[in-house]
């Protein structure tokens, strides 16, 4: 069951109107019973693994970190959440690059590259169970009840894409009461209908445009180069912040609030200010879980925190994949952050607002960013590094000129269409609640019309469902 | 002060606010949308039909045709499942298949009882022993063509004898398989397992094609898996169609956005039909690459194939430039030559007056049903000894 489904929907409304017509004491079951049976419907018997990782860190923080004396039961602990992610996400990674190695030192070792599913969501919860034994060892009070933390560690609306939630951030409503009202009904609904818009009709319609620039083999001109990646920005942005609005408005409509994870980053003015506004709950969790242990660890040795900076990007790059071009992409965002924090400082400062020549250099600011974004993401994209450089180096001499060699006008005006959409998204949606304030027949006539804007959207999920994708004779 | 009761969660939908909110309004504008969607069924259902330049046939099912009259899908492609059991049975006939685009079955001014240049050709060969049935679709690409190609293939009862393929320049610019295409692999796994196996035995021929098919197989395992995963999804759509017109007409009505998409592309850059629009590098790279494998696989089964340039109006402009469209059709020539594949440039077989109107202005793709019975007697007078030669089929099969 995916989020995007007919079916995810009606389980929704189902668990929604039990879980509140149980008396209170019974929710958390009805939640962690739903959690399960929504994990163990794509594959169940990884269901198990969910429940042996959650069964271990649950034991470990309770009984184990507390009375520890040193931090090697939390290393202990942290290796043992990385095991399972290390053999489902890495083995074949590991394997062929071991064998390469080898055949470079004159090994003729060719094994096998074994054949495995990776788990659903591995990634998501090994890091709340690392991020969870770390803050129970730095003096966090765990879960004491064993239903409590499986809830936390297993409830579904975060387990396939995130937000990566700390245990303190939920706690609260797993522990106590949770309410309801018209609010909440309200926003978590918004919430749910935006992230299938995001997802069925932004990314999957971006997704064949970006497919076709990187097809392997081909050379592709400067233009498609350009619109393919800005295709794939746009794709997976709207596909990842989809599902993570799909996820906040589901824990919503349960009395959970999880922190917001993307908060329109393509008009981020820094890398830094990127990476405050994208995947935000990861960015966290790469920034106190790796980068801060490792400064501190290298504390005597100032000088070598850029170095760290690179090194936790890269890991942030491995994170989102097993191959080269996730790293060197990670990489290329660790020398970005590094460059922000030296020698372009002053560049990505932030200016107090208002003077003109300060609205230039913000705006500059923005499009080098964005740009830089963008070429980060040729690397993610690209199925190895020597396709990185085909794209790359023929945006940069212009293969082609203006014309495109394999995507057609419709594709360039659709990606075209779907950015401008963003960036006046972005300025309407301060610029709204301000109009509305000024003049309350705004505010009026945006009540009027919300609805119906409601409604557009839900028929735009319908009509551009992959399924209802129909063939169109009129191609000229 | 006594404190107010606490309320059951789910008692706020019948409370005020729930109902002075927004959400009474979308429940109904909602319904109203789906009421409006169903009133619209028919003329959806219509532009449809329009839409793939389907004739009176086009929303029969073949089922209910009387028997010997289904002689080409009638649907386009868009039911090719539903027709592909009318294939004569290639154990008993000579089978001669003709694919190509719209111009295979678009019949200008069509009255009834009108031939395509399918059935014109299978009424000059049946005496002869042959049999002639016609596999077309709107925009037909060469990916699409090798897709043809190859389901045929993948089973004895239609593995052809004969394979004609119509060429049009500008399908040179389209990939993908359509939808219906997809769904007919998805059910046809002979057809499924020639596809992988011929593009991996070709990789190294035709890399970018074969890359090519097996991302578009990638793409429907992957899509066919989740629907596997969730029989219970199908289930709940299935239920969704039956309750929300919205749902049953979701293929029309994205059939009809994409339609006002198109028509606001041509708007804003001003594209018209006869603008001329260059070929696309990379696009006609892969066709050109498409289309020699399909040449190539025909060989190795035994299957002539016979390339044509399909007829355009003399009188109407068309969207190509002159200097490519030259080059295409040497090209094409040549690589027929090569491969000894017989050609013909059917260019200017079909004269001003047997053409048709198209948006306004004379159609330079679509003719009438005269032109198709010029075509086919065409075909017949180039390829005659070709399609009714006796062959060593039995030898081969």
């Amino acid at each position: 069951m995916i989020f995007t489904s007919y079916t995810y929907l009606v389980f929704v409304l189902g668990a929604f109107l039990v879980h509140w017509s149980l008396p209170a004491s019974r929710r958390n079951v009805l939640l962690l019973l739903a959690s399960y049976a929504f994990y163990c419907s794509w594959a169940w018997q990884y269901g198990f693994l969910l429940l042996g990782a959650s069964l271990f860190n649950w034991a470990w923080g309770r009984f184990v970190l507390p009375d520890a004396k040193s931090s090697k039961p939390l290393v202990v602990g942290i290796l043992v959440n990385l095991v399972p992610l290390g053999y489902f996400k890495y083995t074949g990674f590991m394997v062929g690059n071991g064998s390469a190695v080898a055949n470079l030192l004159g090994v003729n070792w060719h094994p096998a590259l074994p054949e495995i599913l990776l788990p659903l969501g591995i990634s998501f919860f090994t890091f709340a169970g690392i991020a969870y034994l770390v803050d129970v060892a730095a003096g966090e009070p765990p879960f004491a009840r064993l239903s409590e933390f499986l809830l936390f560690n297993g409830f579904w609306p975060k387990l396939i894409a995130g937000p990566i939630v700390r245990a303190d951030e939920i706690r609260e409503p797993i522990l106590g009461a949770r309410t309801l009202d018209v609010a909440d009904l309200s926003a978590g609904s918004w919430r749910i209908l935006s992230g299938f818009f995001k997802k069925v009709v932004l990314a999957d319609t971006l997704a064949p445009i970006a497919d076709l620039a990187y097809l392997r083999g081909s050379s592709p001109n400067a233009m498609d180069g350009v619109f393919g990646t800005l295709a794939f920005g746009l794709q997976i942005y709207f596909d990842f912040s989809g599902y993570s609005d799909i996820a906040i408005g589901t824990a919503r409509l349960f009395g959970f609030r999880f922190p917001e994870n993307f908060d329109w980053p393509y008009l981020a003015r820094s890398p830094q200010e990127f990476w405050n506004r994208w995947h935000k709950t990861l960015s966290r969790w790469i920034r106190d879980y790796v980068f801060t242990p490792l400064t501190f660890a290298a504390r005597r040795s100032p000088r070598s925190g850029p170095l760290w900076l690179v090194v936790a990007m890269a890991a942030c790059g491995l994170w989102h994949g097993a191959q080269w071009t996730f790293v060197l992409w990670g990489i290329w965002h660790g020398l970005l952050l590094v460059l922000n924090q030296t020698l372009l400082a002053r560049f990505f400062q932030a200016p107090p607002a208002g003077a003109p020549p300060a609205r230039i250099r913000v705006w500059t600011a923005a499009v080098v960013t964005f740009a830089a974004v963008s070429a980060g993401w040729i690397l993610f994209r690209a199925q190895s590094a020597s396709q990185a450089w085909d794209v790359l180096s023929g945006i940069l001499t212009l293969r082609g000129g203006l014309r495109p060699g394999v995507l057609r006008e419709n594709a360039i005006l659709v990606v075209a269409v779907i950015f401008l959409g963003l960036v006046v998204g972005q300025f309407l949606r301060g610029s709204l609640g301000k109009w509305k304030e000024r003049s309350p027949r705004i505010g009026s006539v945006a009540r009027v019309l919300e609805p119906a804007f409601y409604v557009l959207l839900i028929l735009a999920v319908f009509v551009f469902d992959k399924e209802a994708s129909a063939f169109v004779y009129f191609q000229f | 002060m006594p404190s107010e009761p606490s309320r059951h969660p789910l008692s706020m939908f019948l409370r005020r606010p729930f109902w002075t909110g927004p959400a009474p309004w979308i429940l109904l504008l909602f319904l109203a949308s789906n009421l409006l969607i169903a009133q619209w069924k028919g003329s959806l259902e219509e532009f449809r039909r329009q839409n793939f330049l389907l004739g009176t046939r086009g929303t029969l099912r073949a089922q209910s045709a009387p028997p010997g009259t289904v002689r080409f899908d009638w649907s386009a492609g868009e039911r090719l499942g539903e027709f592909w059991p009318y294939i004569p049975d290639a154990a008993t006939h000579r089978l001669v298949i003709l694919s190509g685009m719209s111009q295979m079955y678009a019949i200008n001014e069509e009255q009834p009882g009108d031939l395509t240049i399918a059935e014109a050709l299978d009424d000059a060969m049946a005496p002869k022993g042959v049999r002639v049935f016609g596999l077309a679709a709107p925009n037909l690409s060469n990916e699409e063509a090798l897709f043809l190609l190859l389901s045929l293939l993948s089973d004895p009862k239609t593995r052809p004898d004969v394979f004609i393929y119509g060429v049009c320049f500008d399908k040179f610019r389209n990939l993908d398989l359509r939808p219906a295409y997809q769904e007919f692999l998805r059910k046809h796994p002979a057809a499924w397992k020639l596809e992988e196996d011929s593009a991996r035995t070709l990789a190294a021929v035709y890399p970018l094609a074969a890359d090519k098919i097996l991302r578009s197989l990638g793409d429907i395992r992957e899509a066919e898996k989740a629907r596997a995963d969730d029989a219970l999804e199908a289930r709940v759509r299935g239920l969704a169609e039956e309750v929300l017109p919205v749902a049953a007409a979701r293929k029309d009505l994205n059939a009809s956005v994409q339609m006002q998409m198109f028509l606001f592309r041509n708007w804003l850059l001003g594209i018209k039909p006869t603008s001329k629009r260059p070929v696309i590098q990379g696009r006609h790279e892969l066709n050109r690459q498409f289309l020699q494998m399909m040449i190539d696989i025909a060989a190795r089964y035994g299957v002539r194939t016979i390339c044509y340039v399909i007829p355009l109006n003399p009188l109407a402009e068309n969207p190509y430039i002159p200097e490519q469209y030259a080059s295409f059709k040497e090209w094409l020539e040549r690589i027929c030559s090569e491969k000894g594949v017989p050609f013909a440039n059917l260019e200017n077989v079909v004269p001003s007056d047997e053409w048709g109107i198209f948006m306004g202005g004379p159609d330079f793709k679509h003719f009438k049903e005269a032109a198709h019975r010029r075509t086919a007697q065409a075909i017949v007078e180039r390829f005659g000894t070709i399609l009714d030669a006796e062959s060593s089929r039995e030898g081969r099969r």
